[in-house]
């Protein structure tokens, strides 16, 4: 029986979108390009968090952003006899009034990525470790801070105050930037607790303005700390 | 019968039905208890009260993004953190949970500027223009209980490292006067909450296999503001801080900011009046084109901690009074910075 003109004109349809299904198959081709740093940097691989454990030193890295802006009427932390037992002297390793975090409203302060980092006096793996510092932070804070700091224990970048120099304004309960009134932030903020009571570090300390490398490496006894 | 006969027996079936004691409804005063419970016309209202919830042993972990595979094997060269969570949870308090209804369309129970006194309903007249879709309330009691992570483990797969940390405990938590509402913004997507809570805590511990209490922190406190013996403000002290006389002042520690705030400093706009915690997603950012969570968590209160302590030394107090962040926008993940 012959087709009519009416069924051969359905199979031509049919073979036509046979031949246009296949033709829309595999069209691509693929080729290797060079991701931008843009994208690097969002490869999950390279970790949103990261937490590295190494001797006696656990580190966590939150990849945050955040952007701050407000008031704190006062903050005050480590208490505590930096005299003898006989004479003792007691005050706040940190004493900060008035604070104003961020300039303004639309201004606020901007911190990319949190560091928190643990430290024991030996190894993680031993049985008779014990806690002897606690760092946490950034390293990267951008903006204002402006306040009364009656009292501040730790070291300050000279770059932070609008001063020049490199060396570090290196205080122990000392009200250096009380003269100053505002720290204009544009690098590393680090507050540490440190818990050896046996150590002449020990007590509640800030590092601002510098990087973590030199947070971490920081002594009041040694020298250069801050360089490494 | 005649007509007066009929008449005469009606009579007295009306009189019959007339002693007949019916069931009367009248009306009653609702107590305030029995008034906070109202519902609308629609929505439901729930309320529990009461109980006990054991945790035991539920695995915790932490690990990098992409160094392990789902099961904890380590791929990469960084690590994991993990542990075991356990602890009990005592329910002794009343909450009440309102699901699309609310009495007071415009208002939540808040505390009063000032942030002392009784809470009061307080109106929201701008930003938050949508009924909360849920509100959860505490109405009196507390929440308490003790929490303990055990056994928390570290494993570096570059170093070889692994070791147990040691357990971490959080005894004698108690949070009252809890509250939290869900709204939805005005003609968008994302959700704002308005929450607070008193939360105080006798001891957070940490202890290594060698040394109990290698961290003791204790008496803590998250409210409005404490009052108490005013604190030194000098570093010429001869005594260690007294102290047994804190106590909270008022109000709880608030998340999102329900109050009238016309005078932040730089924001030109009048209409600005009260900010929510904010929770959105957001895929325009600048950096790429990635995706992240963005929360937008204004917050205002104190935090006190009487003691910070380690194998006998003790740093003293912490005190962080009247902390009010109008804006605190958080990105994660990040950009990406900061390593």
């Amino acid at each position: 029986m012959k087709p009519t003109q009416a069924a051969l004109l359905i199979r031509a349809g049919l073979v036509f979108l046979m031949v246009f299904f296949l033709g829309t198959l595999s069209s691509g081709v693929c080729k290797t390009e060079i991701m931008t740093d843009t994208e690097l940097a969002l490869v999950t691989g390279q970790g949103t968090t990261n937490l590295y454990v190494e001797g006696s030193t656990v580190r966590l890295f939150l990849d945050i952003h955040m952007e701050p802006y407000g008031t704190l009427a006062s903050g005050k932390a480590g208490y505590w006899n930096r005299g003898t037992p006989d004479d003792p002297v007691f005050g706040w390793d940190m004493n900060w009034k008035n604070v104003v975090i961020g300039e303004s409203y639309d201004n606020p302060l901007v911190i990319d990525g949190l560091v928190l980092q643990v430290e024991f006096n030996h190894d993680v793996s031993a049985q008779d470790k014990s806690l002897t510092r606690i760092i946490i932070g950034t390293n990267h804070m951008k903006g204002e801070i402006s306040g009364d700091f009656p009292s501040t224990s730790g070291a300050v970048n000279p770059g932070v105050l609008g001063l020049g120099g490199t060396d570090p304004l290196v205080m122990i309960r000392g009200d250096a930037l009380q003269a100053h009134s505002l720290l204009n932030m544009d690098g590393g903020f680090f507050l540490e607790i440190n818990l050896d009571g046996q150590s002449p570090e020990r007590g509640v300390r800030a590092i601002i303005g510098y990087p973590e490398s030199a947070a971490v490496n920081m002594t009041f006894t040694g020298t250069d700390w801050w360089s490494q | 019968m005649n007509v007066r006969a009929q008449l005469l027996v009606l009579a007295a079936f009306a009189a019959i039905l007339f002693f007949i004691p019916f069931p009367a409804p009248g009306l009653e005063e609702l107590s305030d208890r029995q008034l906070s419970r109202v519902t609308a016309q629609s929505g439901l209202t729930l309320g529990a009260d009461q109980g006990v919830f054991y945790l035991d042993a539920i695995g915790l972990g932490f690990r990098d993004a992409g160094t392990l595979d789902p099961w904890g094997t380590p791929l990469g060269v960084d690590g994991y953190l993990c542990g075991d969570l356990g602890g009990i949870f005592l329910m002794d308090t009343e909450f009440i949970m309102d699901i699309g209804n609310f009495l007071e369309q415009d208002s939540i129970l808040v505390q009063d500027d000032a942030g002392g006194g009784t809470p009061v309903l307080r109106s929201l007249d701008h930003p938050l223009n949508d009924t909360p879709m849920l509100f959860l309330s505490q109405t009196g009691g507390s929440i308490h209980g003790t929490f303990r992570v055990t056994d928390i483990s570290t494993w570096d797969h570059g170093a070889g490292a692994e070791g147990v940390l040691g357990d971490l405990s959080l005894s004698g938590l108690s949070v009252s006067s809890a509250r939290i509402a869900f709204f939805a913004p005005t003609g968008g997507a994302g959700i704002r909450v308005l929450t607070g809570a008193v939360v105080t805590a006798e001891t957070i511990r940490f202890s290594t296999l060698a040394q109990e209490n290698d961290l003791l922190v204790s008496g803590v406190m998250l409210g409005n503001s404490f009052s108490g013996t005013p604190l030194p403000d000098d570093n010429l002290g001869n005594a260690p801080i007294d102290t047994s006389s804190w106590a909270l002042e008022s109000g709880s520690f608030n998340l999102g900011l329900p109050y009238s705030y016309n005078d932040i400093p730089g924001v030109p706009d009048p209409d600005l009046t009260a900010l929510p915690l904010s929770v959105d997603v957001a895929g325009d950012r600048l950096i790429g084109q990635a995706t992240c969570l963005v929360i937008n968590a204004p917050m205002e209160g104190s935090l006190r901690i009487e003691s910070v302590s380690s194998k006998g030394f003790d740093l003293g107090p912490i005190a962080i009074d009247g902390l009010r962040l109008y804006k605190n926008l958080i990105e994660f993940p990040g950009r990406g910075i900061g390593h």
